[in-house]
């Protein structure tokens, strides 16, 4: 039995449209959601690197800071994140998240330690600009809540991750290379900082 | 003529893909579904965590009355769901504020009838918002009595595993991932709330 030569595109086009799509890693409405809001903040730099930052200072002050600051950031982030989410634009949120790698990568250099209260209105400032950044992007993304949990649980592991490498301060050779890190920290927030001025 | 379009017709039923909820997994049946049901619904899962979390930084007593209160809210939300599955977008974002209100409240031991009353309200929030998209009332039956024993077992299996691990850094972590669901719930309230109009 043939098909008559007029009647193959045809089938050739159902046969297509049966189709599915073809996805070697199939993600679809939670998956989907979570995973670009877990990569939103490893993927951009300015604010990967400013997360790491807060870690290492926060081994570098130590007790209370070092616990403190993955439970008081994330909150102060998301506070922003309302702002941003609101409306009301943040004069400069572009410039402070620039300035936040270079002071932050400035302390960790310095090995400033400042009481605990300068500490946390330091880096809540920052949280406030980073979280507005996040909370614009954040009515258009998919799955809000999916995509809102990934990235605050990208930037709590990008802070406990400053945290453990920042424990390498407890040799003297990890103290040197910590500082190093905040070096380059500094060095690329003044040219995140260049860019946005 | 009217064969050709007969042909088309049983096309394009062949190709309509099943219309799911909440993206059922094939081959489960209603019971199952329904346990998977809070896992699936991030708002219950949050909150569920939330109410897990809580429940491990407490005493003996004071948990078992959580869990007393988070049983009774169940058993009272989940038959009305039936009735409530129009309030779907308003109970997601109660759902996120108590997940909120909870999250804040891991750091310490509380009040046994603070607690009481928070295992009530999850359990009323997680039944009420748990409506099957099934027809029958056999399916509708077992699918909330699955739902009802899956977001039992999410807050016992959680809370009993923290249940007298008070190590500092045990505190610390539970208070960390509190932050995070708090500080998710907060973000997506706002924004759901924005939509509505309301703020």
């Amino acid at each position: 039995m043939s098909l008559p030569a007029q009647r193959r595109p045809g089938l050739a086009l159902l046969v297509l449209l049966a189709s599915g799509a073809a996805l070697a890693h199939q993600q679809s409405g939670l998956a989907n959601g979570f995973a670009t809001g877990f990569l939103h903040p490893i993927l951009g730099l300015d604010h990967l690197l400013a997360m790491v930052a807060v870690g290492l200072w926060g081994a570098f002050l130590g007790q209370p800071a070092i616990s403190l600051l993955p439970v008081t950031f994330p909150l102060v982030m998301a506070v922003g994140g309302v702002v941003g989410i609101l409306g009301p634009p943040l004069p400069g949120v572009e410039i402070g998240i620039a300035a936040s790698a270079v002071a932050l990568g400035a302390m960790v250099v310095l090995a400033v330690r400042p009481p605990l209260w300068v500490a946390a209105l330091l880096v809540g400032a920052f949280a406030l600009c980073h979280g507005h950044a996040h909370g614009t992007e954040l009515p258009e993304a998919t799955g809000a809540l999916t995509y809102s949990l990934g990235f605050v649980i990208a930037t709590g592991t990008l802070h406990l991750a400053g945290i453990a490498l920042g424990l390498l301060v407890h040799w003297p050779v990890g103290a040197v290379a910590v500082r190093a890190g905040g070096a380059l920290i500094a060095a690329a927030g003044i040219g995140f900082l260049i860019r946005a001025l | 003529m009217t064969l050709r379009n007969a042909a088309c017709a049983l096309a394009a039923l062949l190709f309509a893909t099943p219309c799911l909820a909440h993206g059922a997994f094939p081959g489960v049946n209603d019971f199952q579904a329904g346990m998977l049901h809070p896992l699936l619904v991030t708002a219950h899962l949050l909150l569920l965590i939330a109410c897990g979390l809580l429940l491990g930084q407490q005493h003996r007593g004071p948990a078992q009355a959580m869990l007393g209160g988070l049983l009774a809210g169940l058993l009272v939300g989940l038959p009305l769901s039936v009735l409530a599955a129009s309030w779907s977008k308003a109970l997601s974002i109660a759902c996120l504020v108590a997940a909120l209100g909870t999250s804040l409240l891991v750091t310490s031991a509380r009040p046994t009838r603070r607690l009481t009353l928070i295992g009530l309200l999850a359990g009323l929030l997680v039944g009420i918002d748990s409506a099957p998209a099934r027809d029958p009332w056999q399916a509708v039956a077992t699918s909330l009595a699955g739902t009802g024993l899956g977001a039992l077992l999410m807050v016992c299996v959680i809370g009993g595993a923290l249940l007298g691990r008070h190590r500092h850094w045990q505190r610390i972590g539970v208070r960390i991932v509190g932050a995070w669901i708090a500080a998710a719930c907060l973000l997506v309230a706002s924004v759901e709330l924005r939509r509505l109009g309301i703020i």
